[in-house]
């Protein structure tokens, strides 16, 4: 936490509250690729047996701690000042409320889907209040390119490539949605030159942090040109941003946009998949919000598949750049392959093994929940 | 999901279950509702509860729909209120419930009702409460002129605001100071409010109304509640709740396949979405994530295809492959029921790039579901458009 626009940089040190194998994994396969140390530096698992969890990074395998306690793990990891909070709806808020206590704990990710709105809220107060960060519930995470990436944003390392999650760019993003979230660097890395900071913020209707506390924070980081926002039909989020242009709190260029407006065709009665989206007034339905940004100058386009031509503009009109010619080839370190994706493009060979624990053996040939040997290793369910 | 709202029965059913420990036994409330649905027999029912047939009865529908008193659905009189016996409920009730209405644009049937003994007392006698959430507050309303003009008098209910840290003293000193002048027995009023504030708070509900709200010295009337709960915290506060049924409240009926979907959904960690709009409609929905999914149906809105959209859903947080399988195969059965005028139908595939949901798990099954609906699929001359991304993507598409 150098400056205070940003809450990630390439020293950021994470500790992970579960033993979640891949999200990990894929932190640490990031962190090689851009040439950073490791960002995970602690794990809290309440039931482990070991007191170290291996992983790779690289083609080296290190050895992670696993502490039985949150406390413990910040004591002993005094510089770690995000919790990646993935516990279960059950206990996220327990342990948020653990890490809102401990004074090196400055960000704290939430990723659990469920936790009680009550809770949510009381949480956002009094990070507000500590000033600290929370990101969800129910989000995904973020990513800073060249800097941090929290546990599985920006998907699989082909995604990361494709959409050049490596390098710094000058958009700064936040959407409620992870797989919106996603889509966006998608546009970002091929219509403007890349990513500065992206944050889902979540689907819930009391969000840790909303999209003006964000936006306010790229207003200040000077990398950042322009943001993109995308909302949701329901509650108020896109008004505090409009409220907030009006109190010249925001006046880099925002391309806002809020999903949702086919609901107007339906009475407004569709409660779509995230917990905050559906529209209790008339100001919440997603046509009014779209029109009400448009009134405020946020750039808004006419659909989703508006934004990538819209993105394109707006960078063309702030930097001398044309988008294609700015791209600088990236620097990133190649991943070194695994076993099994070497055996599938016939650069290395394995032995065969079929291990089995539970079937049935009764008929001709052995099942596994009704399913045939021979299909199992067909459809290469096996390895 | 999060906030749901619960019959009014539900929501006595709890205020009785915990009224002891919120009210203590200076404060009396004596629950007397039954909810009758076309199983409730009446005969067995008049021996459990014994007031049934000796008192005067109100009669309504409890199904999630305000404005019962203005759209005529309370059923307390025939020439004088309390004139209504249980025989006179039994016909009512068997007459709304042949009749479809609609109410807000929705038609459909009446199915649930709520019996309770009519109260005899006159309008000063109702007040009015309410609690709700905002974001950095909860509101309490309160008011002296409740009843079923309770907007029209709006401007004499007071709003106060219970900061989400203060403390039991606090909230009473709060309330105390904002109790409307025009209130009759503001002591007991005062306590009756304290304490279902801090039940409201402790059992997590959303929202909170009682209008009208009668008390006679210290015996409590909750005549017409609404209540909303927050539903993820039924981990924390279930045994409180009790035996809850979460319901669409009045509303078309859920054909077979969004009740199958919705019975997946419960069930399972991920999250399984469908809503049948037009089920003649073109245009079908086989569509990823939360966000994603209502990208698409408003592109196809946009475009001027809303009458043609058949339906809404989404399913995410790498849900497992028999899920997947159950949830394509719903849609597939559903758009090759029927075709009308041998039009070709669509069917979108899609999603956003994905951030662990495994792309090519559910890919498999989706392939698989295909492959036993390919002869319908081709009688009924599908199109199918597909656009995904995500982990393990390529494996699946090459």
């Amino acid at each position: 936490m150098n400056q205070e626009y940003t809450l990630f940089d390439r020293g950021t040190q994470a500790i992970f509250w579960n033993l979640n194998f891949d999200a990990i994994q894929r932190m640490l396969d990031y962190d090689y690729m851009i040439g950073r140390n490791p960002s995970v530096v602690a794990i809290v698992g309440l039931n482990s047996q070991r007191n170290f969890e291996k992983f790779f990074y690289g083609n080296k395998e290190i050895l992670i701690p696993i502490y039985d306690s949150l406390k413990k793990a910040s004591v002993f990891h005094p510089q770690a000042s995000v919790l990646l909070n993935f516990a279960s709806f059950r206990s996220a808020y327990e342990i948020t409320k653990e890490a809102l206590a401990l004074t090196n704990i400055k960000v704290i990710v939430i990723t659990a889907e469920g936790v009680p709105e009550r809770f949510a809220r009381e949480l956002s107060i009094q990070a507000k209040k500590l000033n600290k960060w929370i990101i969800g519930p129910a989000s995904v995470g973020g990513i800073k390119p060249y800097a941090f990436k929290i546990a599985n944003t920006g998907g699989a390392v082909e995604n990361i490539k494709l959409a050049k999650l490596f390098k710094e760019g000058s958009v700064g993003i936040v959407t409620r949605s992870g797989g919106l979230l996603n889509e966006l660097f998608n546009i970002v890395s091929q219509y403007a030159d890349g990513v500065a900071e992206g944050i889902a913020i979540g689907g819930d209707k009391f969000p840790g942090t909303e999209f003006v506390d964000h936006l306010i924070r790229f207003e200040r980081n000077p990398k950042i040109k322009f943001s993109i926002m995308i909302g949701e039909v329901g509650g108020k989020s896109e008004y505090k941003v409009i409220e907030a242009i009006k109190n010249k709190l925001i006046t880099k260029p925002i391309i806002g946009w809020c999903i949702g407006t086919v609901s107007d065709y339906f009475g407004g009665s569709i409660q779509f998949g995230h917990a905050g989206a559906k529209a209790d007034k008339a100001s919440e339905s997603a046509v009014q919000k779209n029109k009400a940004m448009k009134q405020a100058g946020i750039f808004v386009p006419n659909g989703f598949n508006q934004f990538p031509y819209l993105v394109k503009e707006l960078y063309e009109s702030l930097t001398d750049n044309t988008v294609g010619n700015s791209s600088q080839d990236i620097n990133i370190i190649d991943l070194p392959l695994d076993c099994e994706t070497l055996v599938k493009t016939n650069k290395a060979r394995k032995k065969t093994h079929f291990v089995c624990t539970i079937s049935n053996d009764t008929k001709e040939e052995i099942t596994y929940c009704n399913m045939p040997i021979t299909e199992i290793v067909e459809k290469k369910y096996s390895n | 999901m999060a906030e749901r709202g619960i019959r009014e029965f539900d929501a006595k059913r709890i205020l009785h279950k915990n009224w002891e420990s919120y009210f203590g036994n200076k404060l009396i409330y004596d629950f007397k509702s039954l909810l009758v649905t076309q199983h409730t027999n009446f005969e067995s029912m008049v021996s459990e509860y014994t007031w049934l047939d000796k008192v005067p009865l109100v009669v309504k529908p409890d199904m999630l729909f305000g404005n019962r008193g203005k759209l005529g659905l309370v059923y307390f009189k025939k020439e004088t209120p309390g004139d209504i016996f249980l025989k006179d409920a039994i016909e009512w009730i068997k007459q709304k419930s042949k009749q479809s209405i609609s109410i807000k644009g929705t038609k459909g049937y009446l199915t649930h009702f709520l019996i309770e003994p009519f109260l005899k007392h006159s309008t000063k006698d109702e007040s009015f409460v309410a609690f709700s959430m905002d974001e950095d507050a909860d509101n309490i309303y309160m008011s002296a002129y409740g009843g079923i003009d309770i907007e029209e008098h709006w401007d004499k209910t007071t709003c106060c605001k219970i900061p989400i840290f203060a403390s039991k003293e606090e909230i009473i000193s709060i309330i105390n100071s904002n109790i409307p002048s025009e209130i009759q027995n503001k002591l007991v009023y005062a306590e009756f409010v304290a304490n279902a504030y801090q039940f409201f708070k402790d059992l997590h509900f959303t929202y909170f109304e009682i209008n009208p709200l009668v008390i006679f010295d210290n015996r409590v009337f909750v005549l017409d509640l609404v209540a909303k709960v927050d539903d993820t915290a039924i981990y924390l506060v279930g045994k409180k709740w009790g035996d809850i049924e979460f319901t669409q409240g009045f509303s078309r009926p859920l054909s077979k396949e969004e009740k199958y979907i919705k019975e997946l959904d419960k069930n399972s960690g991920a999250s399984l979405k469908l809503t049948i709009l037009n089920p003649k409609g073109k245009i079908w929905l086989l569509i990823a994530g939360g966000g994603a999914s209502v990208v698409y149906a408003d592109a196809v809105a946009n475009l001027g295809y809303a009458d043609e959209l058949a339906n809404y859903g989404e399913y995410s947080g790498n849900p497992s492959r028999s899920e997947v399988r159950e949830y394509t195969e719903t849609i597939l059965n559903l758009m090759t029921k029927e075709s009308i005028n041998n039009q070709k139908k669509i069917l979108l595939i899609g999603g956003a790039i994905a951030n662990f949901t495994d792309v090519s798990k559910t890919f498999d099954e989706i392939i698989d579901a295909f492959v036993k609906y390919s002869e319908k699929l081709k009688q009924t001359g599908v199109k199918i458009y597909v656009r995904r991304g995500g982990p393990k993507l390529f494996t699946r598409f090459k």
